[in-house]
């Protein structure tokens, strides 16, 4: 009932979810190679590997047991990242999926309000995990801003076409906005000012997760 | 179906599991986070803080420090503090049961690195787990810890070697086992005018110019000092020898080599220290002309002087012959006055700064009054003065300027045969001021050599004309001090022409250090 009325046709399922899931896992496997370069530069240069294996066990994990809730497909993706990648970005990553899981509660489909109370909860758990505020050059740096511009979006009562743009061009600006920082969490903050000049690699991945977004899938699968 | 507000929550006891489970992989992460930290290759400060910001969040601290052994005797300095109000200058006491107010402190020594201590806030103390956790990490600690002070001290001491490699002004070259060239400094790069980066690998003696043949002087020397002290190990320090830039300038060296660090694949390598002797071969020239003409002139004065002194004491002439040597005593000790005068002025002109005064000077006059004053030094030499209307004043030093018209006109009398002319003019920015005279002249292949100090000309020494051979030289640092040009003109046949040019701007400053200035061109 609380469903954008103004976008028929988008439903925001668990059908949703996992197509979601699996746009994000062809974004991670087309980017990988700029990941693992920009991480060359700040970090030990496994930010695209690491992901490609998390993903690849995410989609395994969604295929062998598609879960049949919103709340189920993130805690799934959450549990696999966990449970599958070496570096930093699984157990951060896997921190915001369970916690957006967690909060997904029962919910059979979400509006606006849900997705940006979502978002929310994950960026509080990836700043929980990695003990990283705005301007750490870390992920929180696009996916913070991604948050606020869907709480936003939800409070002018936006649809999601709209609020999934405005997130995107969000975590676009915050991944940007990581080139001049100096590293202060990770292994990039060994590097102290010659980190200044580099995108932060984790703020990538995390634009390209959040611009996955789009083009949501309309109706169930 | 979509979610809503009033819908019951998920069960409190599925919340709580979740949330443990998040809080104990949150906890997990932070070991992961702190031992990527203690892998990373941070300085001791940054490295301090950042590894006690994660115990304090791990072992859910309200504060504490980090105490490191750094000082020059290696006693507990504060590194790092966060959280605690009041934090100890000292590290606390190792029994945390002692410890009072609020704070219970945790203290953790790290094998005489560091200190690590953590304070709780009161009423939640730091727990088994907390206490297991920091004893389980010590070793890690340390080393990390100490791995960052041993960077800290390389650092340094690379700091303070490079600003010595850089700021030597002595040439440094090192080469490998194969005497290809590892590394020069600014120094030798200068000297072999090229990039160091273009030197970078070449045969030292291709860099040096060892071997340049034919007319080339003789070059680095054989056997190659840097091959000598790679073969045997021992340092050695050669005779002077001569290193050629790329642009052909020669420089005297005297080398130190010896024997430095071996390379990973355990060959030595070698250093070689040039220092430039040139400007030493330059003064030790000097200073043989000085002895032999400055010393021959100094005695025979002196000479004359005795033998006139003895002559009155023992032979008692009449009062005539009497007045008749005393007036040679005097001319003999005003000229040695005059020549010790000079020896002075060119000493100080070498060594100091040269301070000019800066006023309007107004040229012909001064030309008059120099002219004037030769006249009554040298009754019968004729002085043809012309001097152009209205000059211009011109900014510069009176005394100095006035220094130098009395050399010149003094040299024209001296030796030019009984006649001198004096031609001023000017230009719009120049003044010149032209001194001819009909006698001996200078030789055209000494037109440049008589302004060195010492220098004298070859029909003078051969006339026995006394002089120091330094007029010239004070003369022209003087004329180049305000900026101006002094030569001979290379087409006089006829006794010589000496031309001073002297700029009318006074743009320039005209505190010049006279040596400073090398060698003019």
């Amino acid at each position: 009932m609380t469903s954008p009325v103004t976008e028929p046709g988008i439903r925001v399922d668990a059908g949703a979810a996992r197509a979601y899931v699996r746009r994000c896992a062809d974004a991670v496997r087309r980017h990988a190679p700029l990941l693992t370069r920009l991480d060359v530069a700040l970090g030990d240069g496994d930010h695209g590997d690491n992901l490609l294996i998390g993903f690849a066990a995410v989609e395994e994990s969604l295929s062998a047991e598609p879960p049949e809730s919103i709340s189920g497909v993130l805690s799934s993706v959450g549990t696999a990242l966990v449970a599958s990648v070496g570096g930093a970005s699984g157990p951060l990553y896997g921190a915001a999926f369970l916690e957006a899981g967690f909060a997904a509660r029962a919910a059979d489909e979400l509006t606006v309000d849900d997705l940006a109370r979502l978002a929310r909860a994950a960026a509080d758990a990836l700043a929980r995990r990695g003990r990283c505020g705005i301007g750490d050059k870390t992920i929180y740096d696009a996916l913070a801003p991604a948050a606020d511009a869907l709480e936003q979006a939800a409070a002018r009562r936006a649809g999601f076409v709209d609020a999934v743009r405005d997130a995107t061009l969000a975590a676009r600006r915050g991944m940007r906005s990581t080139r001049p920082l100096v590293a202060r969490r990770g292994l990039a903050m060994r590097l102290g000012d010659r980190s200044r000049g580099h995108l932060d690699p984790g703020a990538v991945s995390c634009f390209l997760l959040v611009r996955a977004l789009a083009a949501p899938e309309p109706g169930p699968t | 179906m979509p979610l809503e507000a009033e819908r019951p929550v998920a069960p409190d006891e599925h919340a709580r599991i979740f949330h443990e489970a998040q809080r104990s992989a949150d906890t997990i992460f932070s070991h992961y986070q702190l031992s990527q930290l203690l892998a990373t290759h941070a300085l001791p400060g940054t490295m301090a803080q950042a590894v006690l910001d994660e115990l304090v969040h791990v072992c859910d601290a309200a504060g504490g420090g980090i105490w490191l052994a750094r000082g020059p005797h290696l006693e507990l300095e504060l590194a790092a503090r966060t959280g605690s109000e009041n934090p100890p200058a000292e590290p606390p006491d190792p029994a945390p049961e002692s410890a009072v107010a609020d704070e219970a402190w945790v203290r953790v020594d790290l094998e005489d690195v560091a200190v690590v201590a953590l304070a709780s806030s009161p009423g939640r103390p730091i727990d088994g787990a907390a206490r297991r956790f920091l004893s389980l990490v010590r070793h890690e600690l340390a080393i990390a810890l100490r791995g960052a002070l041993l960077r800290e001290m390389l650092e340094r001491e690379r700091a303070e070697l490079a600003a010595v490699f850089q700021g030597a002004s002595d040439a440094i070259v090192l080469v490998d086992a194969d005497r290809r060239i590892t590394r020069v400094n600014p120094a030798a790069e200068r000297m072999l005018r090229r990039s160091g980066g273009s030197v970078i690998g070449e045969p030292c003696e291709r860099a040096l110019r060892c071997d340049a043949s034919g007319e080339a002087p003789p070059s680095c020397g054989r056997p190659c000092p840097f091959e000598r002290v790679l073969r045997t190990g021992e340092p050695w320090t050669a005779a002077e020898r001569v290193v050629l830039a790329a642009t052909g300038e020669a420089t005297s060296v005297v080398g130190s080599y010896a024997v430095t660090s071996q390379s990973p694949d355990g060959r030595p390598r070698a250093v070689g220290i040039l220092r430039d002797t040139t400007e030493l071969a330059r003064l030790a020239e000097l200073r043989r002309g000085f002895l032999g003409s400055v010393s021959h002139e100094l005695r025979s004065p002196l000479a004359l002087i005795q033998g006139y002194v003895e002559t009155l004491l023992h032979l008692d002439p009449d009062p005539a012959s009497q007045r008749g040597y005393l007036r040679r005593i005097d001319e003999a000790v005003n000229r040695l006055s005059a020549m010790v005068g000079q020896i002075l002025d060119a000493s100080a002109l070498a060594a100091d700064q040269l301070e000019l005064a800066h006023a309007p000077v107004d040229i012909g006059a001064l030309i008059r009054d120099a002219a004037g004053e030769l006249a009554v030094r040298f009754p019968d030499v004729a002085v043809d003065l012309s001097i152009a209307e209205g000059l211009a004043p011109l900014p510069g030093d009176r005394e100095r300027l006035r220094q130098v018209l009395d050399n010149l006109l003094a040299n024209a009398a001296k030796y030019g045969g009984g006649s001198v002319q004096v031609r001023a003019a000017a230009t719009d920015d120049t003044v010149s001021i032209r001194i001819e005279d009909g006698g001996i002249g200078v030789p055209a292949d000494e037109h440049e050599l008589v302004f060195e100090q010492f220098h004298r000309g070859r029909n003078v020494r051969e006339r026995n004309v006394p002089g120091s051979g330094l007029g010239l030289a004070i003369s022209r640092r003087l004329i180049e001090a305000h900026h101006g040009t002094i030569a001979f003109d290379p087409d006089r046949t006829r006794g010589s022409a000496v031309e001073v040019r002297l700029p009318l701007v006074a743009d320039r400053a005209v505190t010049i250090g006279i040596e400073a200035e090398g060698t003019p061109a």
